[in-house]
C-alpha cells in the first residue's frame, strides 16, 4: 500500500518513500524528514517518527470507543465492551489456540474487555486473560447491537 | 525426564502406590498436596511456581505417596511443565489420578477431566475452590456430574480442608476412569489401528494413540523407546495422513469434539452464566492491573518488599547476627576452641583463617545471606500467594517486549533479586526455549542478588545517594539495553503475552511459610556446600600461589583499564565465586580507606555485570545445557570489564567525586 503524504508549502501530494535522495543516504532509515519532489520543501513525515506513530495509536485507541460495526478483532473492541467471538484465526498457529481454547477462548464464547492497555485484558467466563494486542487481532468478534 | 527422576526414584520404593495430582496452574493442587500429605515433602518443591515433581508419603493411607506436578494447561503437552506433568501419568506405579480443577472455571476442567479420563487410569475429580464458586453464586451437582462422568467429584477447600476427608475416601477405592469421547471417524479410524500395534502401558493404548496422533512429545519419547523402528515409521506416517486427511492439526480436531462433549455434561450439571459476582476482590484485581493507577500499586509494593529486605533483612538481622553474634561471640569461640585443638598452622587456617571454612564460608552463608533471603523468600512468597505477580507481568510487559520477552519474564527477574540461581530453575515456567535462554542470561548479567543487592546498596548509600542512583542506572541501562541487543541476535521470535489472572487472595500465612522453609531448606542444603566448596577453592588457590599468580595477570585489566588498586583484583577472583563474596571484599577495602568514591562505584558496577556465583552457572549448565553457561560466562565477563572501564572513564571526564 502507497502512504501519500502531502507537502505543507505547495499542497503537492507525493510518496515519500520514493524520495531519490533518500536512497544513498546513510542515516535514511531512521530519518523522518521529506523533501517535497515538487518546490523541494522539507518536512517530516509522521509515519516515520516514533513518537508521532503512538499519538496516532492512542487517537486510534480513542476513536475505536465510539465504533460498534459487526465483524472486527477483539484489539478494535472499546473497553467495556461487550462481544461474541466468532473465529479464531489459525494464524495464531495451533499451540497458541490450544491455549486460548483452554482458557475458555473458543469461538462461540461471549467476552467483555476489561483493559485495553498496557495489555488487553478479557473477561471469558470467570476467567480473566491478558493477551497482547497483536494475537487479538486474530480474533473476530461480533457485537450486538 | 531428568527433572523428574530424583522423585521417581523414590517413588518407585511401593510399587503401584502413586496417586499424582493433576491440573491446570493456580488451581491449588500444592496447597492440596501439603494436605493431603501433612506436609512431610521429600523434594523441594516452590509451589505456584512449582518446578519439580515433589512427593511425600500420603497422610491418609500408609505406603501410598502423593505426587505434585506443574501445572498443564492441556495435553498435547507443550511447555517443559506440561511435559513433566506428562510423563507423571505414564509412570508405572501410578495407582491413581486425582485431576484437581477449579470449581469457578467448571467448562474449562471439564474439558481437561475428559482429556485425563481418556487413560483409563483410576481417578477422581477434585472441584477445589469451591469457596470461590459460591461467592459467584453458582450451585454445582456433583452427583450428575459425577453421573456423568463415571468417576466420584468431589467439592474441596484446599485452604481450609472442607471436603478433603471425602476426598481421600474416594481416592483409596476409585474406579478407573470410563467417560469417553467420540471423535470424526477418520481420527477414530486411525486411533484403532494404532492402538493395535502399541506395546502395554499403564494407560489405555487409546489415550497413547491419541496423544501421539496430537502430537505429544512425551508420548513421542516413550513410543520411541519401546517400538521398533518400522513401527514407529508406520506411526509417523499414519500421523501425517491423518493430519492430511483432516485438512488441519489434529489437536484443534479433538479439541472441538471434546468440547463439545464437555457442554453438554455442564448443560446438565451445573446452571449456565454468572449470577453474581464478587465485588471488592474483582475491583482491587483490576485496580491493580490498571495502566494508572496500577502503577503507583507496583511501586508501593515493590518498595513495601525491598524495605522488609533491606531494612529488616539486610540491616536489622544482618546487624544482629553478624556483628553482635558471630563476630563478638561465635567466632572468637570457635577461633580459640580451633587454635587449642588444631596442631597444624595450615589446617588452621583452613578453618579460621582469612579464607578459612568457618570464618569465611560459614559465617557469610549464616550471618550474612541466611538473614537477607529468609525475608526475602518470605516476601516474594506473600507477594505470589497473593495473586500480585501476573498483574506486574501486565504492567511491565512493554518494558519486556522491547527486550523481545513478555511480561511472564518479571517473575524470575523479581525472584533473582532474591536468588538467581533459584531464579534460573524457575526460568522454566517461560515459554518458550529462546525466552528461557534470554532470561537466564539476564539474570545472570544483570541482576543482582539480594545477598549483593544488600551489600552494594548498603556501601554506595555511605558514599551518596547519588553512588547508588548511578549504580542502579547503569545496570538497568545495561539490563535493558543487552536485553535488546540479546534479543536482536538470537533467533526466533518473541512470544506474546497470553496469561490469566487469578484473583487476588489474602495470602495465607501457612502456606507462605511451607514455602519459605521449602525454599531455605534448598538453600541450606545445596547452596551453603557451594559456599564452603568456594571457600576452599580460594584457601588452595591462595596457598598454592595460583591466587597470587591470577591477580598479577588480571592487574593490567584492573589498574589500567578499570583505574583501581591492583589489590581489587582479589576481590574480582573471589567475585567469581560468589559476587557478594567479592563486594565483601570490596568492603573491606573501602573501610581501610584504599578506594575513592569513583573506585568504589566502579569496581561495583563491573562486580555487579561480572558473572554470578558459582552455584548459578552450574545450575545454568544443568538448566541449559555446558554450551550455554559457557557462552552466556564468556559474554558477560568482557562486558562486565568493558562497562565497568566505560564508566570509570564517563566518571573521570565529568569530574564526579562521590
Ligand atoms: N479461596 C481458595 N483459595 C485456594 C484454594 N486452594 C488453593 N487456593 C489458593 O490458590 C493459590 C494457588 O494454589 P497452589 O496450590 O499454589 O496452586 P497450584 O499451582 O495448582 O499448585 C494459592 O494462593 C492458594 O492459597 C481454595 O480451595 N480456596
Ligand atoms: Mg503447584
Amino acid at each position: 500500500m502507497i502512504r501519500l503524504a502531502t507537502c505543507s508549502l505547495c499542497g503537492h501530494r507525493f510518496d515519500p518513500a520514493a524520495g531519490q535522495a533518500c536512497a544513498s543516504c546513510p542515516i535514511a532509515p531512521n530519518c523522518s524528514l521529506v523533501c517535497c519532489p515538487r518546490c523541494g520543501h522539507v518536512g517530516v513525515d509522521p509515519g516515520r517518527s516514533r513518537l508521532a506513530r503512538a499519538l496516532l495509536r492512542l487517537q486510534a485507541g480513542r476513536s475505536a470507543t465510539g465504533r460498534s460495526a459487526a465483524g472486527r478483532s477483539l484489539a478494535d473492541l472499546p473497553r467495556d465492551a461487550e462481544a461474541k467471538v466468532t473465529g479464531v484465526a489459525p494464524a495464531l498457529g495451533d499451540e497458541l489456540i490450544g491455549r486460548l481454547h483452554a482458557y475458555g477462548l473458543t469461538p462461540g464464547c461471549d467476552v467483555a474487555v476489561i483493559q485495553r492497555r498496557p495489555v488487553i485484558v478479557l473477561a471469558v467466563d470467570r476467567t480473566e486473560l491478558a493477551i497482547e494486542e497483536d494475537i487479538a487481532r486474530h480474533i473476530a468478534v461480533e457485537t450486538e447491537s | 525426564m531428568d527433572c523428574h527422576s530424583r522423585a521417581a526414584g523414590e517413588s518407585e520404593a511401593v510399587s503401584g502406590a502413586v496417586v499424582a495430582l493433576v491440573g491446570q496452574p493456580n488451581v491449588g493442587k500444592s496447597v492440596l498436596f501439603h494436605r493431603l500429605t501433612g506436609m512431610r515433602v521429600a523434594v523441594g518443591n516452590y509451589p505456584g511456581t512449582t518446578v519439580e515433581v515433589a512427593t511425600a508419603a500420603a497422610s491418609f493411607r500408609p505406603g501410598w505417596r502423593i505426587l505434585d506436578t506443574p501445572g498443564v494447561l492441556t495435553f498435547p503437552s507443550r511447555t517443559e511443565d506440561e511435559q513433566v506433568a506428562a510423563a507423571a501419568l505414564l509412570d508405572p506405579d501410578l495407582r491413581a489420578v486425582v485431576h484437581v480443577g477449579d470449581a469457578k472455571h467448571l467448562r474449562r476442567t471439564l474439558q481437561l477431566t475428559l482429556q485425563l479420563a481418556e487413560t483409563g487410569l483410576p481417578m477422581v475429580l477434585a472441584l477445589n475452590m469451591a469457596d470461590e464458586n459460591a461467592s459467584w453464586g453458582v450451585d454445582i451437582d456433583p452427583g450428575q456430574l459425577s453421573a456423568a462422568l463415571g468417576i466420584p467429584v468431589v467439592e474441596t477447600v484446599a485452604t481450609n480442608g472442607h471436603g478433603l476427608a471425602t476426598l481421600a475416601e474416594r481416592i483409596r477405592d476409585c474406579p478407573p476412569a470410563a467417560a469417553h469421547v467420540r471423535y470424526p471417524r477418520s481420527v477414530e479410524d486411525a486411533v484403532a489401528e494404532l492402538a493395535a500395534g502399541l506395546p502395554p502401558a499403564r494407560v489405555r493404548s487409546r489415550s497413547l494413540a491419541l496423544l501421539f496422533l496430537a502430537g505429544d512429545p512425551v508420548a513421542e519419547r516413550w513410543l520411541a523407546g519401546r517400538l521398533d523402528g518400522t513401527a514407529l515409521a508406520a506411526a509417523v506416517d499414519r500421523r501425517a495422513r491423518l493430519t492430511s486427511e483432516l485438512g488441519g492439526p489434529v489437536p484443534s480436531v479433538l479439541r472441538a469434539a471434546r468440547a463439545a462433549a464437555a457442554d453438554r455434561i455442564l448443560a446438565a450439571a451445573a446452571p449456565a452464566g454468572p449470577s453474581r459476582r464478587p465485588r471488592l476482590q474483582t475491583r482491587l484485581g483490576r485496580a491493580a492491573m490498571h495502566p494508572v493507577l496500577g502503577l503507583p500499586i507496583m511501586v508501593a509494593a515493590l518498595a513495601a518488599m525491598f524495605w522488609f529486605v533491606g531494612v529488616f533483612g539486610a540491616g536489622v538481622l544482618v546487624d544482629l547476627l553478624e556483628t553482635q553474634l558471630f563476630a563478638e561471640a561465635v567466632n572468637p569461640a570457635i577461633t580459640g576452641w580451633v587454635e587449642r585443638v588444631v596442631p597444624f598452622d595450615a589446617a588452621r587456617d583452613l578453618i579460621v583463617g582469612p579464607y578459612g571454612l568457618w570464618t569465611m564460608g560459614m559465617t557469610y552463608a549464616l550471618a550474612l545471606i541466611l538473614p537477607i533471603v529468609t525475608t526475602f523468600f518470605l516476601a516474594f512468597g506473600v507477594l505470589e500467594d497473593s495473586g500480585y505477580l501476573p498483574r506486574v507481568a501486565v504492567l511491565t510487559n512493554r518494558v519486556f517486549k522491547s527486550m523481545g520477552l513478555n511480561g511472564r519474564a518479571v517473575i524470575p527477574m523479581v525472584l533473582g533479586l532474591g536468588c538467581v540461581t533459584m531464579a534460573t530453575l524457575t526460568t522454566r515456567t517461560l515459554d518458550g526455549r529462546r525466552d528461557r535462554i534470554l532470561v537466564t542470561f539476564l539474570l545472570a548479567l544483570a541482576i543482582p542478588c539480594s545477598a549483593q543487592l544488600g551489600v552494594v546498596v548498603g556501601l554506595l548509600a555511605g558514599v551518596s545517594a547519588a553512588a547508588v542512583a548511578i549504580w542502579s542506572l547503569v545496570v538497568l541501562v545495561v539490563l535493558v539495553g543487552v536485553g535488546w541487543l540479546a534479543a536482536q541476535l538470537i533467533p526466533g521470535s518473541r512470544t506474546p503475552l497470553v496469561t490469566e489472572m487469578p484473583p487476588l487472595r489474602i495470602p495465607r500465612l501457612g502456606g507462605v511459610a511451607v514455602r519459605t522453609v521449602a525454599r531455605l531448606e534448598w538453600y541450606l542444603t545445596e547452596v551453603i556446600p557451594i559456599f564452603l566448596v568456594g571457600s576452599l577453592v580460594v584457601f588452595a588457590l591462595d596457598l598454592s600461589g595460583i591466587l597470587g599468580a591470577i591477580i598479577d595477570w588480571a592487574e593490567p585489566v584492573v589498574v589500567g583499564w578499570l583505574g583501581l588498586p591492583a589489590a581489587t583484583a582479589t576481590a574480582f577472583v573471589m567475585g567469581f565465586l560468589r559476587r557478594d563474596f567479592g563486594a565483601a571484599g570490596l568492603f573491606a577495602m573501602a573501610g581501610a580507606g584504599l578506594l575513592t568514591a569513583p573506585q568504589l562505584l566502579v569496581a561495583m558496577i563491573t562486580l555487579t555485570l561480572f558473572v554470578p556465583c558459582i552455584a548459578s552457572v552450574l545450575m545454568i549448565a544443568r538448566e541449559r545445557g555446558a554450551g550455554a553457561a559457557a557462552a552466556i560466562v564468556g559474554v558477560a565477563m568482557p562486558l562486565a570489564f568493558a562497562v565497568g572501564g566505560v564508566a570509570a572513564r564517563v566518571l573521570d571526564a565529568v569530574g564526579w567525586t562521590g
